[in-house]
């Protein structure tokens, strides 16, 4: 068993050491913060720090707020949940830069002192461990004091950071975060208020059954939704890309919880909706072979046909009625054209359309949502493709061939075999990296007149063509997409970059070109190297940023407000590395520079559009770039040059472990890596065992617990990894009821279409009997025949009819019925009638005219009141 | 009996052609001049801050004068017109993210003018209508939004043809052609949507639990609140005419403009702005937000010839910068102007008189991230607010301000926000 803790650094407080509300300058960074895309929106997007503090203050040692620990039977000391949980993670990072000594706030009553080199660039402190114990000690200690320093009650450890008092360098740590949560655990420790057996809340993790999250619908992303659009319709949709965009979380934009729907949203799939289905039409007959006949048959041969593509499972009896009943209400005013255009329409804003369901049904016997075949077949398709399934995949789940493990991972492989993955792929990879910023990042024209639109678009097309062929050379590896040194570009491309004249042939086209050591990999594209740069000039802080958040999935806070960053006129005679030692001097910027400037000065021998330079362009002074990596989990080292920083990142654990997370966080469409970090761990392991292959990852990822079952809502990973199975606290409607499943787990090979509806169940009537239900008066021409069904839809302005004649006797029988219809027929079928109104008498179509012994025939019609 | 309703019918119905019927609804009748409050609520939002220095403001009061060069010099022809607010404060929010979360909000859950539109919306098809142009560079997040309500993000429309669908999309020109017409046949087909959400409902149970519900919920919401604005847009369709002039009701004509495209900026927000105004000319809405692009923004403004995105000019604080806000000064101007141009459907006078119309920003000095010194412009709603002033305040929250603009639309709340930052609103504001 592992002990699992948040893989990523809890910086995600959104304020880090700042000085005071006059601004501070901090040179040599103009504009080139990571701002552009923190994670700071939760779920619904509301940034933490803009919450309201709780009412009022009465809160004793914060004891009203829950605090994240249980009571264990083993615990730390405080010093140790101090060293790891305060310091280490919280203190290190926001409070040391301006209290320790020398610094500003180096004369209050909270002085620390820093176990990381405060400045930029310079090397770790060589201390023998008695030292760095002492210097652990005198921290425990100043912090123990101001800990138990309360005000009304509560202490100025929780005051200070949150602002609630008056604190100069404004609000640094958000109250609803990981790190306020440590210091008011320490907090209350040091009070005595709480056990000093407390612990953080950690899961056990078991890695043959890791958690597998709660069953959710998952709304398909705009991306999907033009994917899935166009395989339906054998047409390309890019509708979704006007679409009110996703929500972008972690910087991705496919999380499951966030994705929802909204009026503006309902409007636009309503009008593309309308604008595919018009194109469709046309042609009409040829898509749909009994269109000639256009008659209601046709039209619930159409709602079958495309209606089972379009909700991805098997068409039920409550589909066919329902999309029927509409059919009916059009076609009935307007013909079968319109009919099938409104069937079409609805299908293609119909939430079985547009969400995936991840629920499964309740098994009895384990407590635990058993996913069903077609929602593993939705899984595995849009998991590998980002699309809808293939008539394979479909016929797999029908036959009831996604029931096992291997079966499953057999389909992955298969489909990880077609060419269709690519884009879904390098959608991930250009999130991932920010790569799909390229298109919109803008270069001073007068630094940089080569990079023009053409020079861009050749980039672009560079970068996403070298990510899918990494992904398409069926063993394609995280090695191979940090360390391949091909390259598809033509001649005008190779000349930007400077390659040696006649490295490509100049006949316009592309070719292959192998490109030297230090350039090798994702991180020397042009595109990257230009994405991560600032306006007229390279950027560490971009770059490095990008390194440290993607690579080590160790995240960065915004810069503190209040700080100048504007660092007026550049001086062109100072190199990059000197415009920042700013960085490394002012306390204000050190805490978060120091581990972002070093990696990216490893990048410096690039300019700010991806071209290889010696000298500085100014200066003509020689590039330097050595940089170092601190504070990794694996990944320290002094490195010297893009080459050695790739190796460096390549060969260690850090790179793949971040990959892993990454690619999870992405592909199940989920932010918490802390209840899910026993699956990623798993697929860590596997992946990296697995040489990084990327195919092998997916595959590990059909194989989880997380790909064929859920936890009921109301358990939590503690409930799964201890085997306590809570009840409901409210008994929630029963899965197992009467309506259509919304995936059928016990398919049947022989019928994969349609299913008899099993409620309400026909009674019989007498063939003279009473009325049926929403009926005038009716009769028979045989006392052995019955007629059942009734009014099947009703609108007020008119209604349809849908009737069943049984045959109880023992001879065949020509039927008719006899009918006082209420309005005026404008359609009926498998029928013929002999007036349109008043008494009207239906007798058979040709092919039903005659029912044998015990058999039946179905007729209906529509009427206008 | 039958009424024909042949495809042709249908695209015509769609298309841009047929729009006899203004939309005019009981609504504007309903609510003509009862007392000193503006009609309509039309906000401009533009990012990335400003240099407080190049502002332009020269005296205060009704004194007051508009410098050369500066970034406020494009209203000067509108200075008699327009209520310059200087030395408000977003109290408790700073930087980029706090700031677009503060500026129409206050740090409330709902911004001013979702809470104007659940006063004044209830009549009209579009409570409040959200327009954007580029807004979403990198999707839906706290640097991307500036409308909330309930804590929640309220999206904008970036596509000028989406919005215009939105708007006369269902207009079916020639309606005695049919009675089962385009909205009708929209409702059965969100009727049918809702049916499946309830199917689903009841499927989801402890699997999926109540934040799947929710999901669900929010969808039935949008179901609704789509359906109830086809039955107004039906209803003000059926109506006819109207009482007020016909060119105030008028869609415009839209050229070809891609959304996406940093080149069609301009483009697209005036697309968005005739759009937002041929909206409240024909009772569609009463409300208008129009965000142009989002704090960070990359958008450059190639347009004048610049080559550096707007948030990089915005810590370079140079000439560009200035060049750039403006620009848009000037699209302000240019969004008065054409209220201007535009009669009152109902009232006399024109939309100008009866809209009060703000100018927000999201951070005071770009470049420092604060949110201090937030300038604010007003015009419009001539009976309602004064004009011709510049006010000037220490440090005031913005509030007050907030709550101005509510109580000048109606609203009698005295606070507005986090209440403690609001007791009642800003003096001189509104008209005794």
């Amino acid at each position: 068993m592992k002990q699992i803790a948040s893989h990523r650094f809890p910086w995600t407080i959104l304020l880090a050491t700042t000085l005071a509300t006059s601004a501070v300058a901090c040179k040599g960074n103009m504009g080139e913060h990571t701002e552009s895309n923190n994670d700071a929106p939760g779920n619904n997007g509301v940034a933490n720090n803009m919450n309201p503090l709780p009412e009022g203050t009465e809160e004793g040692v914060d004891a009203d707020r829950p605090l994240p620990f249980q009571e264990g039977e083993e615990c730390e000391t405080n010093e140790a949940y101090f060293e790891q949980k305060v310091f280490d993670d919280v203190m290190e990072h926001w409070c040391v830069g301006c209290h320790s000594e020398g610094n500003i706030a180096g004369a209050t009553r909270l002085v620390l002192e820093p176990l990381l080199p405060m400045r930029v660039g310079d090397e770790p402190i060589a201390r023998t461990p008695e030292e760095i114990a002492a210097i652990r000690a005198r921290n425990y200690e100043a912090a123990s004091v101001v800990a138990k320093d309360l005000s009304q009650g509560v202490s100025l450890l929780l005051l200070k950071p949150t602002h609630r008092v008056e604190h100069i360098g404004g609000t640094m740590i958000d109250i609803d975060s990981d790190d306020y949560r440590a210091l008011a655990t320490f907090v209350a420790r040091a009070n005595g208020g709480a056990s000093e057996c407390a612990q953080p809340a950690t899961y056990q993790c078991e890695p043959e059954n890791p958690w597998p999250g709660h069953g959710r619908i998952r709304r398909l992303t705009h991306a999907e939704y033009n994917r899935t659009a166009s395989d339906l319709l054998g047409r390309e949709v890019l509708a979704g890309e006007n679409f009110a965009a996703d929500p972008e979380v972690g910087g991705y934009l496919n999380n499951a919880a966030a994705l929802q729907a909204s009026p503006v949203l309902l409007e636009q799939w309503l009008n593309t909706a309308e604008l595919l289905v018009e194109s469709y039409l046309p042609d009409l007959n040829n898509k749909l072979s009994c269109a000639s006949q256009a008659n209601r048959d046709c039209a619930r041969q159409f709602i079958e046909s495309f209606g089972g593509r379009a909700f991805r499972r098997p068409i039920t009896q409550k589909d066919i009625d329902r999309y029927l009943g509409l059919y009916d209400k059009t076609s009935m005013h307007l013909g079968f054209e319109e009919g099938i255009r409104d069937v079409m329409t609805a299908m293609l804003i119909s939430p079985y359309f547009l969400y995936r369901f991840e629920l499964g049904t309740l098994d009895e016997e384990t407590g635990v949502c058993v996913l069903g075949s077609y929602e593993i077949a939705n899984e595995l398709s849009y998991l590998i493709w980002g699309t809808m399934p293939d008539d394979a995949l479909m016929q797999a789940a029908a036959n009831g061939n996604l029931s096992t493990e291997q079966q499953i991972a057999d389909q992955a492989r298969r489909m990880l075999g077609e060419e269709k993955g690519v884009e879904a792929f390098r959608d991930f990879v250009f999130e991932w990296l920010h790569l799909n910023r390229f298109e919109s990042v803008v270069r001073d024209m007068e630094t940089y007149p080569e990079f023009d639109n053409d020079i861009r678009e050749r980039m672009l097309a560079e970068a996403k063509d070298y990510v899918d062929h990494t992904y398409a050379q069926g063993n394609g590896s995280l090695g191979d997409l940090f360390g391949s040194r091909d390259r598809h570009m033509d001649a005008q491309l190779a000349a930007y970059y400077g390659l040696a004249a006649g490295a490509v042939p100049e006949d316009g086209q592309t070719h292959l070109v192998e490109l030297d050591e230090d350039r090798a990999g994702i991180m020397g594209l042009g595109a990257m190297l230009t994405t991560h740069a600032a306006g007229d000039r390279s950027s560490p802080v971009h770059r490095g940023a990008i390194v440290r958040e993607r690579m080590l999935c160790q995240e960065l806070p915004p810069p503190p407000p209040a700080l100048d960053i504007n660092e007026g006129a550049i001086d062109p005679n100072l190199t990059t590395r000197e415009r920042f030692t700013e960085h490394s001097t002012n306390a204000a910027c050190v805490g978060c520079h120091r581990l972002v400037d070093p990696i990216g000065f490893a990048f410096e021998h690039y300019d700010g559009v991806g071209r290889f330079r010696e000298v500085y362009e100014g200066s003509g002074k020689p590039i330097d770039a050595s940089g170092a990596i601190f504070a990794s989990d694996h990944s320290d080292a002094s490195v010297d040059g893009l080459g050695q920083l790739r190796d460096t990142l390549a060969n260690n654990p850090d790179l793949p472990a971040c990959f892993t997370e990454q690619v999870v966080r992405y592909r199940f469409g989920i932010d918490d890596t802390f209840t899910n970090g026993c699956t990623i761990e798993v697929l860590e392991d596997r992946f990296i065992q697995g040489d990084m292959n990327f195919d092998e990852l997916l595959v590990g990822m059909t194989q989880v617990p997380h790909f064929t079952q859920r936890a009921p809502s109301h358990w939590t990973p503690t409930d799964w990894y201890s085997g306590e199975r809570p009840e409901p606290p409210v008994q929630m409607p029963d899965t197992n009821n009467n309506s259509p499943d919304l995936d059928n787990n016990t398919p049947d090979p022989n019928n994969n279409t349609t299913e008899p509806d099993p409620d309400p169940t026909p009674t019989p009537m007498p063939g003279n009997g009473p009325d049926l239900p929403g009926m005038g008066l009716l009769s028979t021409n045989d006392p052995d025949l019955e007629v059942t069904g009734g009014t099947s839809n009703d609108w007020g302005a008119g209604y349809c009819a849908e009737l069943d004649v049984h045959n109880n006797g023992d001879a065949p029988v020509r039927w008719e019925v006899i009918i006082e219809v209420d309005g005026m027929i404008n359609n009926n079928w498998e029928s013929e009638t002999d007036n349109k109104s008043g008494q009207v008498r239906f007798t058979g179509a040709p092919h039903n005219v005659e029912i044998q012994p015990g058999g039946q025939a179905h007729f209906g019609y529509c009427a206008q009141r | 009996m039958k009424r024909s309703f042949t495809r042709r019918n249908f695209l015509r119905g769609v298309g841009a052609a047929a729009l006899a019927a203004p939309f005019l609804n009981f609504g504007n009748r309903a609510f003509a001049a009862t007392g000193k409050k503006a009609k309509y609520l039309f906000i401009m939002a533009t990012p990335n801050g400003t240099i407080p220095d190049r502002i332009g403001t020269m005296g205060t009061g009704a004194g007051y004068s508009l410098e050369t060069g500066s970034i406020l010099e494009p209203l000067a022809p509108r200075k008699d017109d327009i209520l310059i607010f200087r030395g408000l404060d977003f109290k408790e929010a700073s930087n980029h993210e706090g700031g677009m979360r503060a500026m129409l909000t206050g740090l409330g859950p709902n911004s001013i003018d979702q809470q104007v539109a659940a006063s004044i919306g209830q009549d009209t098809a579009f409570k409040s209508l959200e327009l954007g142009v580029m807004t979403s560079n990198w999707g839906a997040s706290v640097q991307t939004r500036m409308v909330y309500k309930d804590d929640g993000f309220v999206h904008p429309d970036d596509s000028p043809s989406s919005v215009y669908r939105r708007l006369f999309g269902a207009v079916t020109g020639n309606q005695e052609e049919t009675e089962y017409n385009l909205f009708d046949r929209r409702r059965s087909i969100l009727d049918l949507a809702g049916e499946e959400l309830e199917e689903i409902d009841k499927q989801v149970g402890n699997c999926g639990g109540e934040e799947q519900r929710q999901k669900l919920q929010a969808h039935m919401n949008s179901i609704r609140e789509v359906e109830e604005r086809l039955t107004k847009q039906a209803q003000g369709q059926a109506m006819g005419g109207g009482t007020g002039p016909a060119e105030a009701c008028a869609p415009p004509m839209l050229g070809q403009v891609d959304p996406s495209s940093n080149d069609d900026f301009p483009a697209i927000g005036e697309a968005q702005m005739d759009l937002g105004i041929a909206a409240l000319g024909c009772g569609l809405t009463r409300v208008v937000t129009l965000q142009w692009t989002h704090t960070v923004s990359p958008v450059t403004f190639t347009w004048l010839n610049q080559s550096t995105g707007h948030h990089d000019l915005s810590h370079a604080m140079n000439q560009q910068y200035v060049d750039a806000e403006r620009w848009f000064a000037q699209r302000y101007v240019d969004l008065l102007d054409k209220l201007a141009n535009t009669p009152d459907p109902v009232d006399p006078g024109s939309l100008l008189d009866h809209t009060l119309v703000l100018w927000s920003q999201e951070l005071g000095h770009g470049s420092n991230h604060v949110c201090k010194d937030v300038p604010f412009v007003l015009a419009g709603a001539t009976d309602v607010i004064e004009h011709g002033k510049v006010l000037s305040f220490d440090g005031e929250a913005h509030q007050k301000l907030l709550v101005a603009v509510g109580q000048a639309m109606g609203l009698t709340a005295q606070t507005f926000g986090k209440p403690q930052h609001s007791p009642g609103p800003l003096d001189g504001i509104l008209k005794g």
